[in-house]
């Protein structure tokens, strides 16, 4: 094995730890009234260490595959179809922190900004979350890398901020789909008796926000591969089958939002569109552009 | 509240009327927005006529294999090779504007009644109608000191009141950052203007063959058009370690015989003029090979394309950067794969020469070349000649630029509305049926976060209460 696959490992360790220990918070705080506050505090510590050590881990193995390839730029990103799940992955774990911080400023008593919204997003949203993370990370150390080599037309900064861009909107969408599915579980539970006291406003500000921000980035990454593309080829579009699968993506995203306008449960259309989103976001960078060639050959 | 707020006016149906209310029902937009997703995937998995072949789809069509090919007849036969140029598409895009325009119609309408001086009125009470249920506060003061404290505390939480004149009970909007309402128009401005773009773009564009000139030869520039383009020379500037920078074409725009502008042009940098746009999309080899045997005789060399080998030298084509020629030496029954590697800034560009053994299958590197060379293997000696042409591509493409800045200001305007969220709320206080005064408040639905309602409402039934 690897250095990077074991830290890999390592960080999936953490997260399935993470998920676990959320999984536990969240079916031991049934009264939302209470909330994550009333929680044993070593609980909520566990949660965090194990999200953070993650993240600090998925880092450490992206750096390490990068010194074992001798070079490391990052254009690789758009090549290595296990340094894609590898950031993504990382992207998620980030947003998913940030988003920790801020409820815990919130907590705090501190300043916000006044467009944030202060949210018990990061209890809820947890284990889904943490799921996600894991089995990209259980997919970058599995798959082998096989994506085409980079071009020269794609070593420029315009092509870099593109692929940033789609991954801090994988990121995102991962997370809208996270508080998609808990949504969604939530709704369903109680038909069959269980009652997992999921904070559906919390839910539903993740969603909005995490969509929003899913569809800025996906949207700006669209934007920016559009552009040189016009401007090295003179066409929209670079021909890239995950670029075009990021399209579909920003798309669902934006049915998911608009979905917060419809009379008849909106919120219920917001989650599965977003969960639809996020499959569609892990597919586009991940495994579908081999689909058309195995179709076809 | 609807025994206060005076319901909108029944009126016949009208055409254009079910025509702009269909259109401005959320679950249109949704409709189209996944249509164009269904229309894109299909796009991705099903590949698309590309544009060297449209002069002779058919045959194109007849070259393509697997799943949906010739052999399967489903995919030719809806049409779906040609998806972005079907008349369904087209079709589905003007639907798209049409909504934008509706969208923008209904949203220039709101940020005017907000920002401008056309206030709010009875009838405006339709933009809020039919909207989710409205929140009720009740509060123990009569409807005049709800009133007023209502105003001290939306004050206290920095909103604006406008009333709203012609209504029976005490109604008006209270609002905070209503400017920022014209974001949402600028997006949908933004996105008509990129869509109108890309329509001009793919209708009244055009595109020439991909170019590969030798210093000094001259091409036509479009249709009709007195211009003319020549090269040149490409320049390949390496720095001391040997490593390429920006490979680079000089042009020279021609009316005639005239030149009337000088220009360079390089990966991502066109040179445009009166719209027309000159881009060097890459370079590729210009090999001319020429070989020995270990007698000394001159080797028969047979290129791809050619039907017969000839002793002497022979020219090999890259018809892109990317292929991979092959050269057949029948008397040895050998054959050679030739690829390049342009190697962008990290080192200098590379020809390969490879000896293919059992049928392809073996591929055995016989030299690499960064400049004119030789290369020598099983007895044979091959002289090469290398020298490089750049790939130019002449296009017009009148929208595109409107497209990609509309697109951008789009961006930008989501991400101001998203970040600074304007808050507009109607609030109506009448008599209520188990307290003396009822305050109904609604908020337009959006798809932005509107905890702040819940918020308020909070705030504004605290407030009450600690006047009781």
């Amino acid at each position: 094995m690897t250095i990077d696959a074991g830290l890999a490992l390592g960080a999936s360790a953490l997260l399935l730890l993470a998920a676990v220990a959320q999984g536990i918070l969240l079916s031991s705080t049934r009264d939302r009234s209470a909330g994550f506050r009333d929680c044993p505090p070593w609980w909520g510590r566990i949660v965090l260490g194990a999200r953070l050590g993650a993240a600090f881990l998925v880092a450490a193995a992206l750096v390490s595959e990068a010194v074992s390839q001798g070079t490391w730029t990052p254009f690789d990103l758009m090549g290595d179809i296990s340094q894609i799940a590898l950031s993504l992955g990382l992207a998620t774990l980030i947003t998913h922190l940030a988003l920790i911080g801020l409820n815990a400023l919130d907590r705090a008593g501190r300043g916000l900004p006044r467009w944030v919204t202060p949210t018990e997003l990061a209890t809820d949203a947890g284990p889904a979350a943490d799921l996600s993370s894991l089995a990209l990370i259980v997919l970058a150390v599995a798959i082998a890398p096989g994506a085409p080599p980079v071009t020269c037309a794609q070593r420029v900064a315009p092509v870099a901020l593109q692929w940033a861009l789609f991954l801090l909107g994988g990121g995102s969408t991962l997370l809208a789909g996270s508080a998609g599915l808990m949504r969604t579980v939530g709704d369903l539970t109680p038909r069959f008796g269980l009652d997992l006291a999921i904070g559906q406003p919390d839910l539903d500000s993740l969603l909005r926000q995490a969509a929003a921000l899913s569809l800025i980035a996906v949207g700006g990454g669209l934007i920016a591969g559009a552009y040189w593309s016009w401007r090295t080829l003179g066409t929209a579009g670079s021909g890239d089958p995950r670029e075009g699968w990021m399209a579909v993506t920003w798309l669902i995203e934006a049915m998911s939002l608009l979905a917060w306008r419809l009379q008849k449960r909106p919120s219920g259309w917001a989650a599965a569109l977003a969960l639809f989103a996020a499959a569609i976001a892990i597919g586009a960078l991940l495994a579908v552009a081999g689909l058309r060639t195995a179709l076809w050959t | 509240m609807t025994e206060e707020i005076p319901a909108p006016r029944a009126r016949r149906p009208e055409l254009l009327s079910v025509v702009w209310r269909v259109l401005a029902v959320p679950h249109t937009p949704m409709i189209l927005l996944a249509c164009l997703a269904f229309a894109l995937a299909l796009g991705r998995l099903v590949p698309q006529i590309p544009s060297y072949a449209r002069s002779d789809p058919q045959a194109w069509l007849a070259a393509q294999t697997g799943l949906f090919g010739r052999e399967g007849g489903l995919v030719p036969a809806l049409g779906l090779f040609d998806v972005y140029h079907a008349f369904l598409f087209r079709g589905l895009l003007v639907l798209v504007g049409l909504v934008l325009i509706v969208r923008m119609a209904d949203a220039v309408d709101l940020a005017w009644r907000a920002t401008g001086p056309t206030r709010w009125s009875a009838a405006s009470f339709a933009f809020w109608a039919g909207h989710p249920s409205p929140l009720r506060l009740p509060s123990s003061l009569s409807p005049e000191d709800t009133r007023s404290r209502l105003g001290d505390l939306l004050a206290e939480a920095g909103m604006r009141l406008a009333p709203v004149p012609g209504v029976p009970s005490s109604t008006f909007v209270a609002s905070r950052r209503e400017a920022v309402l014209w974001a949402l128009v600028a997006v949908y401005l933004a996105l008509l203007a990129a869509l109108a773009g890309l329509i001009v773009a793919s209708t009244w564009g055009w595109r020439n063959e991909d170019w590969q000139p030798a210093s000094g030869e001259s091409q036509a520039v479009g249709h009709n058009t007195p211009a003319t383009l020549r090269l040149d020379n490409l320049d390949l500037p390496q720095d001391p370690l040997g490593k390429l920078h920006n490979a680079s074409s000089q042009i020279t725009w021609l009316e005639g015989d005239t030149p009337v502008r000088q220009d360079r042009v390089y990966l991502g940098y066109p040179s445009t003029r009166q719209g027309i746009a000159v881009r060097q999309i890459g370079y590729v080899p210009e090999v001319r090979i020429r070989g020995w045997d270990e007698a000394g005789r001159p080797l028969v060399l047979q290129a791809e394309g050619q039907d017969v080998g000839i002793p002497g030298s022979v020219a090999i084509d890259f018809p892109t950067p990317q292929a991979q020629p092959l050269l057949f030496l029948p008397r040895q029954d050998m054959f050679l794969a030739l690829s390049f590697e342009p190697s962008c800034a990290e080192g200098r560009p590379a020809l390969y020469v490879d000896l293919l053994r059992n049928g392809g299958a073996d591929r055995q590197r016989v030299q690499t070349l960064y400049e004119s060379g030789s290369a020598a293997f099983e007895g044979l000696r091959l002289e090469v000649d290398l020298a490089y042409r750049p790939i130019l591509r002449v296009d017009y493409r009148p929208g595109m630029a409107m497209a990609i800045v509309g697109l951008i200001l789009a961006l930008v305007s989501v991400a101001l509305s998203w970040a600074v969220v304007p808050r507009m709320v109607w609030i109506a206080v009448g008599p209520g049926e188990d307290t003396p005064t009822m305050v109904h408040m609604l908020a337009l639905p959006d798809v932005r976060d509107r905890s702040w309602l819940l918020r308020l409402a909070r705030r504004l039934r605290e407030g009450l209460a600690d006047d009781d």
